[in-house]
């Protein structure tokens, strides 16, 4: 498999406090030194909780947001660089977002939507009115719903004028930031199907971001799980669930409640100190919820290493000192 | 855990709101019991009348023209419904209270932590300011917040999601009200979060003997939770079951499509959604509000609505198939 796209020790800081003059005296970084590469045609999953950075990873991606630090390579030419101005033709990615309800202009109808990016990619009205009709069959809707506006549709179908919104232009990698999260069970179920059938059709790659553990295994080949800012996992989607290697996945995993009564889960009562003070920020971050923590977590940053078959943890448990483990260079 | 004797029980409740197009009836002659300790889950999608139904008890939709409130609710043997306001007001707090979905948003945002709960002490006890705001401490102590003594001194934007939604449940919980009302009290926190929030709401209900009513679209979290379950489409509850019971047999087609919805972690399959109406759902008074989206249904679910009918010893169903 090709790879589409490549992100290289992508970092994004955001000022939290300026000095009198306006100038930026505190940073905190969203997003620091994150590097993975996705293959054509493959979905990649992005987890973690409110706060990991996955959003800002997402948008730095589609270009809403300039990256502070690192490149990001599409197709082979860089398209996002901290270093250098970057002159390429801004690439084809698309977004889905996660609220349907405000990511559709309320006064435009169906087909002014739809028609939009069509026009500023060129088309002209022959062909544009074509792939409105094809459009409206990937998403199920009649020509009779064109003329209606937002507001109109319910939130499962206005997800998926988004959805078909962003498909319009053809682009082969999109980017869903959370879609389902604000959908009821059962249209959920119906907008992840519609995400699977249409990567199938249309040779589609994705970038989905999600917090939900359950949606993320459905629809991901590969997942990335990240806290604060950092991957702290990245394997295979059955890997992942199966032998998850770092203790925050753990977690994670262990904290979705199952609706199955033979299995029950006894949370853990104890309180988890979630908030680092500025001064805790050196070494693992991970290091005041860790119930394994040792005393180099404190002190040094452990390092993304492969641990398995297309298998990376950042962890210090996993990696002994003694063990040759191999710092992985992407 | 839970007793034989009712705490709560909602007989033949109807509620109507009024919309350009006529009445609305939001819940449809609804029926059920809650026993005392008893930990009760309420699931159905948005729409499906569980929080108006929450807010009813609790008195919240006040008495207004444009809504219709029908049937009884009693309360250890007294009728809300027919409750005078002041009254309402006296026991909300001291038999029931209820905590919201959103954390933040419901604490009021001038008042620091302390002084929130130390008020409810003040109302609810009589005691004076000094004694109240010990009493908060122990009280945010019994949540399990760290450092209390600091995080009384708070204001609610400095704390985090979980954390508010802790000081909301030692509000809830200041007079030991029989009756807890939770109402997607972890929809908006992370996993880890919400985790914490359950063990902590399950430790109260063994320590205090509290009953819960849960409301939640998440099955995960109910069936986790729960003793019992009501599943409930469009104002009717359409299958009630014990939690193990509602799992392991799925009766109505709408819990077996609820079911079949949900990526569960572990498990492979493509999941299959049920088909969505576009126009407005039947909310007639004699067609099963399951008709139009139910793969089995015959000419009788558009003549009549069917009723909970036992299907296995303590499992009720609303369909026709069984």
């Amino acid at each position: 498999m090709s790879e589409i796209l490549r992100v290289e020790r992508l970092s994004k800081y955001f000022s939290v406090s300026r000095d009198v003059f306006g100038k930026s005296k505190h940073f905190t970084p969203a997003v620091k030194d994150v590097s993975f590469s996705i293959c054509r045609g493959e979905t990649l999953g992005l987890v973690g909780e409110s706060g990991c950075g996955k959003s800002t990873l997402g948008r730095m991606i589609a270009g809403l947001l300039s990256p502070s630090g690192g490149s990001i390579y599409f197709e082979g030419s860089v398209i996002a660089s901290a270093q250098h101005v970057v002159k390429a033709k801004k690439p084809n990615i698309q977004m889905v977002f996660q609220n349907p309800y405000s990511s559709l202009d309320p006064k435009m109808t169906l087909r002014g939507i739809l028609e939009e990016p069509l026009k500023i990619s060129r088309y002209n009205k022959e062909q544009c009115s074509r792939r409105i009709d094809e459009l409206l069959e990937y998403i199920d809707f009649n020509r009779a719903s064109l003329t209606k506006r937002p507001r109109e549709f319910s939130g499962g179908q206005r997800q998926r004028i988004a959805i078909a919104r962003a498909i319009a232009t053809n682009p082969p990698f999109i980017i869903a930031d959370e879609p389902v999260s604000s959908l009821d069970v059962s249209i959920q179920a119906q907008i992840l199907n519609l995400l699977l059938d249409l990567r199938k059709e249309l040779d589609l790659t994705y970038l989905f971001i999600s917090h939900d553990l359950g949606v993320v295994q459905y629809i991901s080949n590969r997942v990335i799980v990240m806290y604060l800012g950092r991957i702290v996992e990245m394997a295979d989607c059955q890997t992942i669930y199966k032998s998850p290697q770092h203790p925050y996945t753990r977690l994670l995993i262990d904290s979705v409640p199952i609706p199955d009564p033979k299995h029950k889960q006894a949370f853990d009562l104890s309180v988890t100190n979630d908030l680092l003070m500025p001064g805790q920020l050196q070494g693992c971050l991970f290091k005041n919820r860790c119930p394994e923590k040792m005393p180099v977590c404190c002190e040094q940053e452990p390092n993304l290493v492969s641990c398995g078959e297309r298998h990376l943890v950042a962890c210090h448990n996993r990696c002994p000192e003694n063990n040759a483990c191999t710092i992985v260079e992407i | 855990m839970a007793s034989t004797t009712n705490l709560l029980e909602i007989k033949d409740l109807s509620i109507k709101f009024t919309t350009e197009s006529g009445w609305l009836t939001a819940v449809d002659h609804l029926n059920l019991d809650i026993k005392k300790g008893e930990k009760l889950g309420l699931v159905g999608e948005s729409g499906s009348g569980k929080s108006v139904t929450a807010m009813t008890i609790m008195g919240l939709l006040g008495k207004r023209r444009d809504i219709a409130i029908q049937g009884q609710i009693m309360l250890e043997g007294e009728d809300l419904l027919r409750m005078k306001q002041d009254k309402i007001e006296k026991i909300r707090g001291r038999k029931m209270s209820m905590i919201f979905q959103d954390p933040v948003e419901s604490l009021n945002p001038v008042f620091r932590i302390g002084n929130l709960v130390a008020e409810a002490f003040m109302v609810q006890e009589k005691t004076d300011k000094k004694i109240a705001w010990e009493r908060a401490i122990e009280q945010l102590n019994k949540v399990r917040i760290r450092d209390p003594k600091a995080t009384a001194r708070q204001f609610p934007h400095e704390l985090s999601g979980g954390m508010c939604q802790r000081v909301m449940i030692a509000l809830a919980l200041v007079a030991n009200p029989p009756l807890l009302i939770a109402d997607e009290p972890t929809t908006d926190l992370d996993v880890t979060i919400q985790a914490q929030i359950l063990a902590l709401l399950k430790k109260l209900h063994q320590d205090l003997g509290t009953s819960v009513i849960l409301i939640t679209h998440d099955l995960g979290v109910v069936c986790q939770f729960c003793d019992r379950i009501a599943v409930m489409l469009n104002g009717r509850i359409v299958e009630l079951a014990t939690a193990d019971s509602l799992f392991t047999n799925p009766s109505h087609p709408y819990t077996r499509g609820l079911l079949n919805s949900i990526p569960v972690l572990g498990k492979k399959g493509r999941l299959e959604p049920m088909p969505s109406i576009h126009n407005q759902e039947a909310r007639g008074e004699n067609i099963c509000r399951f008709v139009h989206r139910c793969a089995i249904s015959t000419d009788r679910c558009c003549s009549a609505a069917p009723g909970l009918r036992e299907v296995l010893p303590n499992h009720y169903v609303a369909c026709f198939s069984h």
